[in-house]
């Protein structure tokens, strides 16, 4: 070890001895300073205590109190007022909103029973057309059902009356033969068949 | 054959002499004025003399025969015969009795316009009410007024409503 570190360490040493006297000096000088500041604070303290007194702190309470009610009471009317007016401005807006959903409720009600009378409309007009459409089909297939009865009913009274009526000249015709007033009947029709009847002769001969 | 066939053309009918029946018996008429003419030929017979019809005489006449003997009965007797077992025959159905006249005039066409040798046979039927049906070996002919009426109901019909519209 040399000697200027001695001297160093020596030098170091005195400064630390040096820094804590100079320590406890300030330290005593804080602790003085501490003192008058708590006595202050103590005579501040007992002061305070004598201005405020107990009477004072409650007329200042009851001021306090009073003034406290003054504004509630105040906040309460202006709240009171608020309230009413947004009430009144929510019953306005729900007045508005309903009525305006109310009115696109309409509206779109009013469409849907317009679409749906429209729709009804052109139903109705197609089932009437096809209505008649089909009565015109049906009328024709009867009419022409009735024109093939009516034509068949005729053929049958045709027929049956014809029958009776042939029946009823083959009764009286037979009963009233005579022959001379046919003959002109009868010789109009051999000779008719003059034709026929040789050949048939040449052919059986 | 060839003999069978032209007696039967040699022979002219009268108009008397209209169907077959009619034939028959003349045929038979004439044999029995041949049998009479033969039992009278023999000696010492009574037989009565058998005067001939008036059909077996028109018969006579219409084929030149002015005096009757066995033979000119004998041939003809055969050619009637053979007539009614040849000859052409005109079945004929009418609705009423035809009148002696009407039959000739029936004959009387058939003989000129058919054959000369045709023979009718006649049945009546009062249903056909009038008009004829004739039927020969082949055809029949309907010409009666009950297939007339039945051919055309229709047309029946109609000429009534048509006749009962004008009324």
């Amino acid at each position: 070890m040399d000697n200027l570190t001695l001297i160093i360490l020596v030098l170091g040493v005195l400064s630390i001895l040096g820094a804590f006297i100079w320590l406890a000096l300030s330290l005593r000088k804080l602790h003085v300073q501490v003192g008058n500041y708590n006595s202050r604070i103590e005579l501040t303290k007992k002061e305070v205590e004598k201005v405020f007194s107990e009477e004072f702190r409650e007329e200042l309470r009851n001021r306090g109190r009073l003034y406290f009610e003054k504004i509630i009471n105040e906040n309460a009317m202006f709240m009171q007022q608020d309230l009413h007016l947004t009430a009144s401005q929510l019953n306005e807006y729900m007045r508005e909103t309903l009525k305006k959903a109310l009115n696109e409720e309409f509206k779109t009600y009013t469409k849907s029973i317009e679409d749906a009378k429209t729709v009804a409309i052109e139903s109705i007009t197609k089932t009437q057309a096809a209505m008649e459409e089909q009565r015109k089909v049906l009328q024709a297939e009867l009419q022409q059902q009735v024109e093939a009865e009516k034509k068949e009913m005729l053929k049958k009274l045709d027929k049956n009356m014809a029958s009776v009526v042939n029946h009823y000249l083959l009764e009286v015709l037979s009963e009233e033969v005579d022959m001379t007033s046919q003959s002109e009947y009868i010789f109009q029709h051999l000779e008719d068949q003059k034709a026929a009847i040789l050949e048939d002769i040449r052919s059986s001969s | 054959m060839a003999d069978s066939k032209k007696t039967t053309e040699e022979i002219q009918l009268p108009i008397r002499v209209v169907t077959r029946r009619d034939v028959i018996e003349t045929a038979r008429e004439f044999e029995a004025l041949r049998d009479n003419i033969a039992a009278r030929s023999v000696e010492g017979s009574n037989v009565a003399v058998i005067d001939p019809s008036e059909r077996a005489r028109s018969v006579m006449e219409d084929n030149s025969i002015k005096e009757l003997t066995a033979n000119t009965a004998d041939q003809l007797q055969a050619q009637l015969q053979h007539l009614a077992d040849h000859a052409p025959m005109f079945r004929f159905i009418f609705a009423g009795e035809p009148e002696t006249d009407f039959l000739q005039q029936v004959i009387t066409w058939i003989r000129s316009s058919v054959h000369p040798s045709g023979l009718v046979l006649y049945s009546i039927q009062p249903q056909i009410a009038g008009g004829f049906i004739l039927t020969t070996d082949r055809r029949r002919y309907d010409h009666s007024w009950r297939t007339l009426l039945e051919a055309n109901p229709v047309k029946l019909g109609e000429a009534i409503r048509t006749a009962a519209g004008r009324a």
